[in-house]
């Protein structure tokens, strides 16, 4: 049970290391401000549209 | 700036030579490949590919793919629409690789013979030695390197002619005798592999020499904050590019950014504000001091932003006042012309000369006492790993290498300029479903 509990609390410390460089990369204090915040999301499909459209072989899906 | 620290030169000869004997050999295949090396961005045949190629300056024959990872994605789904054999360029013509680095109608003009220059990596990142094994190849070659954000050791003096000098949001080890030496002044914004977060030094490789250099406390962790605290606007962007000229004005100001979505809107920013160079930073660059949660989720790869720049610039009429230089996670000759391609001038390269002198990718660059292989480490014993004559040879064999490529893939599409292969995406087709073929 050790081992078990160890490793939850080692993947919520990654977890959490990693929300907080990209909350900081957003300049955002609190994961509450977060929420909702669909704007800041890139989506590969769009992008890739918008760059690739035009050259042969790329289809828009 | 050496470290008084004793190296026993026999057992540095010793360890420098089995480095140098893989180097040598991994390439050759005769012990087969190494299933772990490398990852699907830079493959383990990337890696040997570029070994070899720093050893002979030519790509490797023996089967090894130097043209293309296996990420599945970007550079790797595209290649290039060849012209039929009988239509190709003469052997005898050699296609011109030079790029200007000033398209303004003011101040002076810079042309380099190829169309890539180093890119900034700083002093602590990686060793002197490093920084001056590039600096002579950029020299040999005539073409730059950059000091990153962490000073500009004295050592670096006789290639001040080809050194660009960066001052980024730390401002570690910038002076103003410093930025009278550059021929280019680098302002650093943001770095692709960690848009938004700053850089970050540990601790450990704070050493005595390093802390002098950067003005702080050895041993203590430095962070490079972002963004700049006193560049909120254009104007404000302006007023930057304008101390620096008031302290060098025979310079030109490059301004390295990353990726973010609204790109286009601060490549425009740095134009009006007279920048020379916009150096785009997309985000599968970094050592393996950046997050991979920052290189893979924040920003866009580099070949999502450059046509979004080059597209917007062109309807803005300001293209061909403007360089655009693009880095991050260019790995091959192939990424080179494709990203040109693609809208961009040139490009910057800064993994690749690693992998040149033996980084195998493994991510160690930050943790204690660094590279193994002597290339991002400050410690006075690992850096003397990597001679500074050997370093620049395998650099400039690389370059070499990457120009002889660079040249037939021109002769192929039947131009005569790397210039006229910027923003020809019609030349390239996107093969996502099945393999190229005749590629």
């Amino acid at each position: 049970m050790e081992w078990g509990i160890q490793r939850l609390k080692n993947l919520a410390a990654a977890w959490r290391d990693q929300l907080l460089e990209v909350l900081g990369a957003m300049g955002l204090r609190e994961v509450r401000r977060l929420r909702g915040e669909v704007g800041r999301c890139m989506f590969q499909k769009n992008l890739e549209e918008e760059a690739f459209s035009g050259i042969e072989g790329y289809e828009r899906r | 700036m050496k470290e008084d620290k004793v190296v026993d030169p026999l057992i540095t000869a010793k360890h420098t030579d089995c480095l140098r004997e893989g180097f040598h050999q991994w390439p050759t295949l005769a012990f087969g490949k190494m299933p772990a090396m490398g990852d699907s961005r830079w493959t383990g045949d990337l890696i040997f590919s570029t070994w070899k190629q720093a050893e002979t300056g030519l790509p490797p024959d023996n089967g090894l793919e130097y043209r293309k990872g296996n990420s599945g994605g970007g550079f790797d789904l595209f290649d290039f629409r060849f012209l039929p054999k009988d239509a190709w360029l003469a052997k005898e013509i050699e296609p011109d690789l030079s790029l200007s680095l000033n398209r303004r109608s003011f101040d002076r003009k810079i042309e380099i013979p190829v169309p890539f220059y180093g890119a900034g990596m700083s002093y602590g990142s990686i060793s002197e030695h490093i920084m001056l094994a590039r600096a002579k190849a950029a020299k040999m070659w005539g073409t730059f390197t950059s000091t990153g954000e962490g000073g500009y050791p004295d050592s670096l003096e006789p290639y001040k002619d080809h050194v660009i000098t960066q001052i980024a949001t730390g401002l570690f080890g910038v002076r103003e005798e410093t930025m009278q030496r550059a021929p280019i002044i680098e302002f650093k914004y943001a770095q692709g592999a960690k848009p938004g977060l700053g850089g970050h030094l540990l601790g450990d490789k704070a050493t005595l020499v390093v802390a002098r250099m950067r003005e702080s406390v050895p041993w203590v962790s430095l962070f490079s904050p972002f963004p700049f605290h006193s560049v909120y606007s254009v104007e404000d962007h302006k007023k930057h590019i304008d101390w620096a000229k008031t302290i060098n004005p025979q310079a030109l100001i490059s301004v390295k950014v990353s990726t973010p979505t609204d790109i286009d809107m601060v490549a425009v920013g740095s134009y009006y504000a007279n920048a020379h160079i916009l150096q785009i930073d997309g985000g599968y660059g970094g050592t393996g001091a950046a997050p991979e949660i920052a290189k893979k989720n924040i920003a866009m790869p580099i070949e999502l932003a450059i046509p979004k720049v080059h597209r917007y610039l062109q309807s803005e009429g300001i293209r061909d006042d403007i360089v655009i230089m693009a880095s991050g996670g260019i790995r091959t000759a192939d990424d080179i012309a494709k990203i040109i391609a693609l809208g961009a001038d040139g490009c910057v390269l800064g993994t690749i000369e690693l992998v040149a002198l033996g980084c195998t990718r493994c991510a160690n660059c930050e943790r204690g006492r660094g590279c193994p292989f002597g290339l991002t480490t400050t410690d006075p014993e690992l850096v003397q790993l990597v001679d500074i004559d050997w370093g620049a040879e395998r650099i400039s064999n690389l370059y070499a290498s990457i120009s002889y490529q660079l040249r037939d893939i021109l002769r192929r599409l039947g131009l005569r300029s790397i210039r006229e292969l910027r923003g020809r995406s019609d030349l390239l087709k996107y093969c996502k479903k099945e393999p190229c073929q005749d590629a």
